[in-house]
């Protein structure tokens, strides 16, 4: 759950800008694959006013993971025999009113598909101090989500999460900015799959141990970010590093690190590398012998290491307008894990995604 | 979680009071440039983030961040 | 430096004198104008004396700039005659930028380099772009941090206000 995007310079954006985005992911073995189009516009609309808006639609296709099974001695992650074709919605509205240097912001977002409604608002203000050079933003939010499933019309379930965020952003010198933040969420509600569950074979017949987590998640991450322009190579370095640990007992790292060069006519290239990993929720397990309060099998709170690799291209016209190219490649391996265990019976996964984007000023 | 938390708190905190250099406001050429803001592209910050929560555990941290030029 | 620290007695003076004093003097007077390669025209700071000047400190890289350059211009144009000289200084550490921003928005009144921001400094900038108005005494006698379209009025009401004062 994140709040609504910044807008990209410290103080109020004169210009308007607008966009289109073309994204496509597919997952290896079949499974999922997504096209969202997204279309945005942000920048001044008024004196000390600045709007941000986006709207995006995602079609997924394909199979998910529906049950996980022991039969035969192996750990099986299976896919549900039906494919789907659903669509998601997804509207963001920022207002962003300014006082000098310092700004408030109000942003709202839902997120809508047929079995799943996520709507939230947020509150977040900044204050820019010694000219500039320090940042100090604050932030809350609150979510409400509405959970059902297909082939289950009963269920009808909810979900509020609360996040409240601080971040500090120090220049260091005129090439190098530091940012560190950290948000903690609290939430209370449904936190189940309703379409996953785990059959556990010790004789003929499965232990079935249906999908089910605690009703409560408090988590906090922390994140510190880095940018660093070398003006003799015309290039800018950006790291990011996150640490998440919540009350599920799930401990993550990730390091992410790119590399924006620029180039003669307005081009640029930007290569990025990504390694994410994560411990165990405490009510994982691969098996159940017997069925527990909480206790899931859904492979996204098993342990593991991802590396995503990927590239940007990028021409900027004289005009104002600009395009952008970019594709990428993940991979999560349990074995991957570099500060841990990884789950050792987790299939590997694998995914790659293409984007494609416009934008002009005006 | 309350010790990892008042423990950020404290390095934040030390951080505020070390302070760091103090750049002019006509110093921020590089500051300003679009490749140098910390989400340089929302949408695309937006579109991975959310692939990346679909697949992982973790999520957050990213709110609100502040920098670049020293324009008014 | 020194001056600094003589100005609050200047001014002290000033008061007691009624004025004989000059007060608040603008670092124009110290700083030696170095133009802005291959701009036009070219000014020397003696071509202030007497004049209403504007100056604005800007830099291809600021977003409001954008948005102030057509309005200097319209300014210099209006009020050329009457005595008001506008003066862009600009901040760039790199210059690559000041040719694409000045084709896209040309300007036909004087711009200068700050080699080592003296002016910067003289000034005590505090924001990009800033406004000084400098009356025809030679004192600063209004700032502004910022540009938005609600500013204007208000600086072309300032302009006007010193343009009518006397030299002397």
């Amino acid at each position: 759950m994140q709040l609504a995007a910044p807008p990209v310079c410290a103080g109020q954006i004169e210009e308007m800008s607008a966009g289109v985005k073309y994204y496509r992911f597919k997952e290896s073995d079949g499974r999922m694959a997504v096209v969202a189009p997204m279309a945005w516009v942000r920048g001044s609309v008024a004196e000390q006013w600045d709007i941000d808006a986006s709207s995006m639609v995602d079609t997924l296709s394909g199979a998910s993971q529906q049950y996980v099974s022991n039969r035969g001695g192996q750990i099986v992650h299976a896919l549900s025999s039906a494919s789907i074709r659903e669509s998601r919605r997804e509207q963001a509205l920022k207002l962003t009113r300014w006082f000098g240097d310092d700004s408030v912001g109000l942003g709202w977002s839902l997120s809508e598909e047929h079995d799943y409604r996520s709507e939230t608002f947020a509150l977040d203000t900044r204050f820019e101090r010694h000219d500039k050079n320090v940042t100090l933003a604050f932030g809350v939010s609150g979510s409400r989500d509405i959970i059902g499933a297909t082939g289950k019309p009963d269920l009808r379930e909810t979900r509020s999460t609360h996040a409240y965020f601080a971040g500090i952003t120090q220049v260091l010198s005129p090439t190098a900015i530091v940012q560190g933040n950290l948000e903690i969420v609290d939430g209370h509600g449904y936190y189940d799959d309703p379409y996953k569950y785990t059959m556990t074979f010790l004789g003929a017949r499965p232990t079935i141990q249906y999908d089910q987590r605690p009703e409560t998640r408090r988590g906090a991450a922390l994140l510190l970010r880095y940018r660093e322009f070398l003006p003799r190579l015309d290039a800018a370095l950006a790291a990011d590093f996150r640490h998440y640990r919540d009350s599920w007992g799930i401990r993550s790292l990730m390091f992410d690190v790119s590399w924006h060069q620029n180039f003669e006519q307005g081009w640029s290239l930007r290569p990025s590398l990504r390694y994410y990993e994560q411990g165990a929720a405490d009510f994982y397990a691969p098996t159940f012998a017997a069925s527990v309060a909480t206790g899931s099998s859904d492979a996204r709170l098993g342990a593991f290491g991802a590396w995503s690799a990927g590239v940007k291209l990028r021409k900027v016209f004289d005009n104002g307008h600009s395009v952008d190219l970019s594709a990428g490649v993940y991979r999560q391996k349990a074995s991957w894990r570099l500060f841990g265990a990884g789950s050792a019976e987790l299939p590997d996964y694998r995914s790659r995604f293409l984007m494609a984007g416009w934008q002009m000023a005006f | 979680m309350k010790r990892f938390v008042l423990r950020v708190v404290g390095w934040f905190a030390l951080a505020l009071l070390a302070g760091c250099a103090n750049v002019q406001p006509w110093e921020r050429a590089y500051l300003a440039r679009p490749e140098m803001a910390f989400d340089a592209d929302p949408s695309e910050a937006r579109l991975m983030r959310h692939t990346y929560q679909s697949k992982e555990a973790a999520a957050g941290g990213y709110g609100v961040g502040g920098g670049g030029c020293g324009c008014n | 430096m020194a001056s600094k620290r003589l100005r609050p007695l200047l001014l002290l003076v000033a008061l007691l004198t009624g004025g004989a004093a000059r007060a608040e003097i603008s670092p124009l007077a110290d700083t030696p104008l170095v133009p802005l390669a291959g701009t036009q025209p070219s000014v020397e700071a003696r071509a202030l004396r007497g004049k209403v000047v504007y100056v604005d400190f800007w830099a291809s890289w600021c977003v409001p700039c954008r948005a102030s350059f057509p309005w200097l211009e319209e300014m210099h144009r209006k009020y050329r005659e009457q005595g008001l000289v506008v003066l862009g200084v600009n901040k760039d550490q790199e210059f690559g930028g000041v040719e694409k921003f000045l084709a896209r928005y040309p300007a036909t009144f004087s711009l200068v380099q700050d080699p080592g921001d003296k002016l910067a400094k003289g000034f005590a900038v505090r924001g990009m772009p800033s406004a000084y108005l400098i009356d025809r005494r030679g004192n600063v006698r209004h700032t502004h941090v910022g540009f938005r379209q609600d500013s204007t009025a208000e600086l072309e009401r300032v302009v006007v206000e010193l343009l009518k004062e006397n030299a002397t």
